[in-house]
């Protein structure tokens, strides 16, 4: 070895109850490096960012800093131990100035008896931002005047100062998605900050999921799955598609998804896109899902296609195109509306948007029909109980009993309870938006055979997968989106599946 | 696993148990006071003390399951009421249809400006609050009105009892009946509770979040209007400040029966607990005789213990606006 | 390497989105000094007597009460919660300062002091509301309302049956006096919203105001005692309901638990209509400076249009109504409670 090595994490483990979010990950910083982090959503770089910053605590594991023990139980202390976090959501006070927000929290070298010397403040604010070479904004201008772009640079010039140690020793700077909102221009301004900061011996952490970005800036690169740190890269030894192979893995055999059960779609279409849009986010989306089909949606973060998948499923609204259902237009504005046509959701995630945790098994089962437990016009509990008893078996649902709260199940029964309830509701056009997020591995077979009963049913099914592996396994065909626009359409029939590669290729 | 549940349930049962225990020292506590507490005649006058309450801790419980709030039930009462009064020298029976229908447009009113405006429940309700109490200072000309000998006949029905049990008791309880099949039995009262623990999920299952909120307004507003009614033919006129302190007191009964104000948990049945101890107190201290002033302290504080106790603690990081 | 062609069509829709969201913003901002300007235009083509000096003092003075209220308030609000407490807590101030002061009930004639007993009071009770909105993790808006039942009680309690006269002349001659033709308690009330101005947009503590309200996770990650801060804006809206409170003994001459009937609706309209969000974060004092002159000007109007003054509340309420549904962003999805 014999390498400088700035900051390290050695073995961190982090559980959630339910989920490992991140198991045994080491990693060294080396002092001015710039550090590429890659993996899928979920793969666990936000946890390992927010144990860095000591927003979470490691289940296991340690840090060191510098050579010493670091386990920091706030972003302050990290910040005063030289680590620094440019989050993803933007973390600045819209209706303080530029100047108020560089120094916020940290108040005291500018404050009198609790009176502000905001003209001091601003011509510090001014050097802060000089350094940075954004002379430009202006130090006493309220941040909600800002654009976008700018109030990242701002952000980012706040880290830059915050993050600071007192014995002037080397710092890391944690920079989380920083260059989504920035034009090409910004995204060249801050590399040339990053390299300024490393070039005094400061390291920096990138995660972006524009690959192309990572590679041009970072030094070396960790890749994780599955929130484990599957390797390390030297920027020399990797192109995209490398890092994109090692961040999806092997691909799994057909039988996992049990392609075999694989049914041919019906000449029947179900459901129909013309030229769908919405304004900012998609356009001119064409497609149809047939009976007993599987369409899988796939592209990166900010392709559109979650937002695509919130258009027809009613959560949100189409501004330009037409949706047929059954050769009948429709305009949804709620989703009970589109339950009404037989589309139900699956959303992405299970706690906030597809139980109600506090509500029994039973309950939550009967929620998108209760029409099937009522007589009479009203709801009965003993036919509520009798369905979900039945569900229960038919699913292996593991609950003590069907009145069991639903948010203490852990995460493959709880999406099992939202199986049940979509099965329950007759909808025959069911979105699944990444079925098996959380899930443990066992429940994710249950839940790939019970797709398979779905559609074989005649059922039509638009999946966004939770990997792109998953996606190609369980689909008929393949929709890839990149900026709002659907790139390409592959055939994914069980005898001819298309290689991730390939895919790749029309999301990047 | 069992006993994070067991531990769950005895918390929420926490107020409920209050609520029983309360009541029965504060029965006891009163009888030894003054003998005639318990006697029939005291005890019918709890009972139409405690039907107007009633309906109106009834009607904003079902607001309060979706984590809102209803602060014009009091004038909408007071406007039912001397509405109630004006008219019935003027229409004859017909001015119940009137008022009634009055109750149900000024809920609706609160569910659509809530809803279609996104006007946060409590200054929706606020507002809505100050524009009836105009009104009904405006009906009334600020002052009381007093209803005439003449309209007496259609008000009479009020003193009706059967045994012990009032009329007005009576038909409150049967209000609270139907509250009871709303909730538990009915697509719209489920649909309340869900939205309340969480609105985000019950919108994707394909549930008609709007229409229960505005449902839940609607009945909120429409057993107000009620009270108000009974608030006139108990008393025989039209006070335009009677429903006033009813707000509260009415919120603070729903939480007393373990209604709980964020919303998705409670039971319009047990409200009655609440809203019998709240009768008790007011009517205990009549009986001793306390001023009425200590009264506005009692319920105050009664408010603020009741959601203190019954406000999950555990949940960290929770931003209580 | 660097990106081909970086910016695609949904891009530049999204960005096109954002920049018409900021204009409309930027316009709802200059709003309530646009319907204050054709408020003032309108009523003095229509209402006789409007446009007079003689109006203009009683507008001034109308101002007074709901300019100080609204200064409190105005916090309490920008950090999403609220503060009902005005009514009970009002009339409780004013209840015993009268009591305090040479009075036709009690023989204490405690004079300046006791406006300082009873102001300090006023703050006792916000520190308490603070504390148990923040311990208790109650809503603030329930436990005030509750608070201001119980206050209510109290000043009812202190003076038993008929309120005190004040009869201290300090009083009277502060309740009638004018410097420069302003009266002395609009002067007051000016005195308070500069200190208002001051500590909201030049101490730390205002930054903190707007931090918590644009964002409590993002503060508490400063490091910032978020719970300390809150009992400070509970303690600073019990002053000014406090101060208000004093104001209105000394208006009306007595210690009627009356005096805070009906001061917090105007208070919260005042700050809505001025354009603090009531989700928190956006606003300040300048906004419920103008949204006091809203609510004065309209009440005024109303008055000289020989409008009853019951109508006034419900056009407040109106008004409310009209204020918020206007400033907040309307998607099916938003969640309102």
């Amino acid at each position: 070895m014999g390498k400088e090595v700035l900051f390290s994490a050695q073995n961190i483990t982090k559980q959630y109850p339910g989920t490992l979010a991140l198991s045994n990950v080491s990693l060294e910083i080396e002092p001015g490096k710039v550090v590429g982090l890659v993996g899928e959503n979920g793969a666990g770089k936000s946890t390992l960012l927010k144990i860095i910053m000591g927003i979470e605590h490691p289940t296991e594991g340690g840090m060191k800093m510098h050579g010493e023990t670091y386990h920091p139980q706030s972003p302050i202390e990290a910040n005063k131990q030289g680590i620094g976090m440019v989050f993803q959501e933007q973390s600045l006070i819209q209706n303080l100035t530029v100047g108020q927000n560089i120094f916020f929290g940290q108040e005291e070298n500018y404050t009198r008896f609790g009176i502000l010397n905001k003209k001091k403040m601003y011509e510090d604010a001014k050097e802060v931002m000089n350094a940075v070479e954004l002379e430009h904004i202006r130090a006493d201008k309220k941040v909600s005047t800002l654009d976008f772009a700018t109030r990242q640079m701002v952000e980012i010039a706040k880290v830059f100062h915050v993050a600071k140690r007192e014995d002037g020793k080397g710092c890391v700077i944690l920079l989380d998605e920083p260059t989504s909102v920035l034009n090409e221009g910004e995204v060249q301004n801050l590399f040339k900050n990053v390299r300024k900061m490393t070039a005094k011996g400061n390291s920096v952490v990138f995660i972006s999921h524009r690959l192309d970005e990572v590679l041009e800036i970072s030094d070396y690169i960790y890749v994780f799955k599955d929130g484990k740190n599957v390797c390390e890269l030297d920027r020399k030894d990797a192109d995209e598609d490398i890092l994109y192979e090692k961040m999806v893995g092997k691909t799994a055999s057909g039988e996992y998804y049990q392609i075999h059960r694989q049914t041919k779609p019906q000449a029947e279409v179900l459901m129909e896109a013309k030229g769908l849009g919405m304004r900012g986010y998609f356009r001119n989306i064409n497609f149809s899902l047939h009976k007993g089909e599987v369409v899988g949606i796939c592209g990166v973060v900010g392709s559109g296609k979650e937002e695509l998948c919130g258009v027809i499923c009613g959560d949100e609204e189409a501004t330009s195109g037409s949706l047929f259902v059954r050769g009948k237009e429709v305009h949804l504005k709620h989703p009970y509306q589109a339950l009404a046509q037989g589309i139900l959701s699956i959303p992405k995630e299970r706690r906030e948007e597809s139980v109600i945790e506090d509500k029994t098994i039973y309950e939550n089962i009967s929620m998108s029909n209760y029409k099937k437990v009522s007589s009479n016009g009203l709801i009965s509990s003993e036919k509520e109980k009798q369905q979900a008893e039945a569900y229960l078996k038919e699913l292996a649902i593991k609950a003590p009993s069907i009145s069991q709260q639903v948010g203490f199940l852990s995460g493959g029964n709880a999406q099992k309870v939202v199986f049940a309830r979509i099965l329950a509701s007759d909808a025959d056009i069911l979105l699944l938006n990444h079925p098996t997020r959380g899930v443990d591995i066992g429940a994710k077979g249950e839940i790939y055979s019970l797709i398979r009963d779905i559609t074989a049913q005649g059922k039509g099914v638009i999946v966004l997968g939770d990997t792109l592996d998953e996606c190609i396994g369980l689909s008929n065909r393949l929709l890839v989106m990149k900026d709002g626009e659907i790139t390409k359409e592959l055939d994914a029939s069980a005898d001819h599946k298309p290689e991730q590669v390939d895919i790749v290729k029309y999301m990047m | 696993m069992s006993q994070i549940k067991s531990n769950i349930l005895k918390k929420e049962n926490f107020n409920k148990i209050f609520s029983v225990a309360s009541l029965v020292i504060l029965i006891i506590f009163f009888t030894i006071m003054n003998q005639s507490f318990i006697g029939v005649y005291n005890i019918k006058n709890i009972l139409t003390d405690m039907s107007p309450l009633l309906l109106m801790a009834c009607g904003v419980s079902f607001v309060l399951f979706l984590g809102s709030i209803d602060l014009s039930m009091g004038s909408i009462a007071s406007c039912a009421a001397v509405m109630l009064t004006f008219l019935l020298e003027r229409m004859g029976p017909l001015a119940y249809v009137v008022v009634i229908l009055y109750g149900l447009a000024a809920g609706f009113l609160n569910g659509m400006l809530h809803t279609k405006l996104k006007v946060p429940s409590f200054i929706a309700t606020l507002s809505t609050q100050s524009i009836w109490q105009s009104a009904a200072y405006l009906i009334s000309g600020g002052m009381p009105m007093v209803m005439i000998p003449a309209v007496w006949p259609y008000v009479d029905w009020a003193k009706i009892s059967i045994g012990f049990l009032p009329l007005l008791f009576l038909v409150a309880a049967a209000v609270l009946a139907v509250c009871y099949v709303i909730q538990k039995k009915m697509v719209v009262g489920r649909t309340m509770l869900a939205l309340g623990t969480n609105e985000r999920a019950s919108r994707l299952i394909g549930l008609e979040v709007v229409k229960a909120k505005v449902v839940a307004f609607t009945i909120s507003g429409l057993l107000a209007a009620v009270g108000g009614i009974f608030f006139a033919v108990k008393l025989k006129s039209g006070i335009p400040t009677v429903g006033e302190q009813y707000n509260l007191m009415a919120i603070a009964s729903a939480v007393l029966g373990g209604v709980m104000l964020t919303g998705g948990k409670g039971n319009v049945l047990l409200t009655v607990l609440g809203v019998g101890l709240i009768t008790v107190i007011q009517n205990g201290m009549n009986v001793i005789a306390v001023d009425g002033f200590w009264q506005k302290i009692v319920f105050g504080l009664l408010v603020i213990i009741a959601i203190f106790m019954n406000t999950d603690k555990s949940r960290r990081n929770l931003v209580v606006k | 390497m660097g990106q081909m062609e970086n910016t695609s069509q949904i891009a530049k829709e999204f960005a096109e989105e954002m920049e018409k969201k900021n204009r409309k913003e930027k316009i709802t901002n200059w709003m309530p000094v646009g319907i204050l300007v054709f408020l003032i235009v309108m009523l003095s083509v229509v209402a006789d007597g409007f446009l007079t000096m003689y109006n203009f003092r009683s507008i001034l003075s109308q101002l007074s009460i709901l300019l100080v209220m609204s200064m409190g308030l105005t916090f309490v609000i920008l950090i999403g919660g609220t503060d009902l407490s005005g009514e009970g807590l009002g009339g409780f101030v004013g209840a015993i300062v009268s009591l305090m002061v040479l009075n036709t009930k009690t023989s204490l004639d405690l004079g300046v002091l006791a406006i300082l007993i009873a102001v300090a009071a006023g703050v006792a009770v916000g520190i308490i509301s603070g504390l148990i909105h923040v311990k208790g993790m109650l809503p603030s808006f329930m436990v005030t309302y509750a608070i201001s039942s119980v206050m209510a009680g109290f000043a009812v309690l202190s003076y038993k049956g008929t309120p005190a006269m004040i009869q201290d002349e300090f009083f009277t001659a502060l309740s009638q006096g004018s410097l420069l033709g302003i009266p002395y308690l609009t002067l007051i009330a000016l005195v308070i919203f500069l200190i208002s101005y001051f500590l909201l947009e030049h101490t730390r503590f205002g930054s903190y105001v707007y931090a918590i309200g644009d964002n409590e996770g993002v503060a508490r990650n400063t490091g910032i005692n978020i719970e300390k801060v809150k009992i400070k804006i509970f303690a600073w809206s019990g002053f000014c309901i406090g101060v208000a409170g004093v104001m209105g003994a000394i208006r009306v001459g007595r210690g009627d638990v009356s005096i805070g009937t009906g001061t917090v609706f105007p208070a919260i309209t005042a700050v809505v209509v001025g354009g603090t969000s009531l989700s928190g974060g956006k606003g300040g004092v300048l906004n419920s400076l103008v949204g006091a002159f809203i609510v004065t000007v309209v009440n005024n109007g109303l008055i000289l249009l020989g409008v009853s003054t019951y109508v006034q509340s419900a056009v407040q309420g109106l008004i409310i109504i009209a204020a918020v549904a206007l400033s907040v962003s309307k998607g099916n999805k938003e969640i309102v409670k």
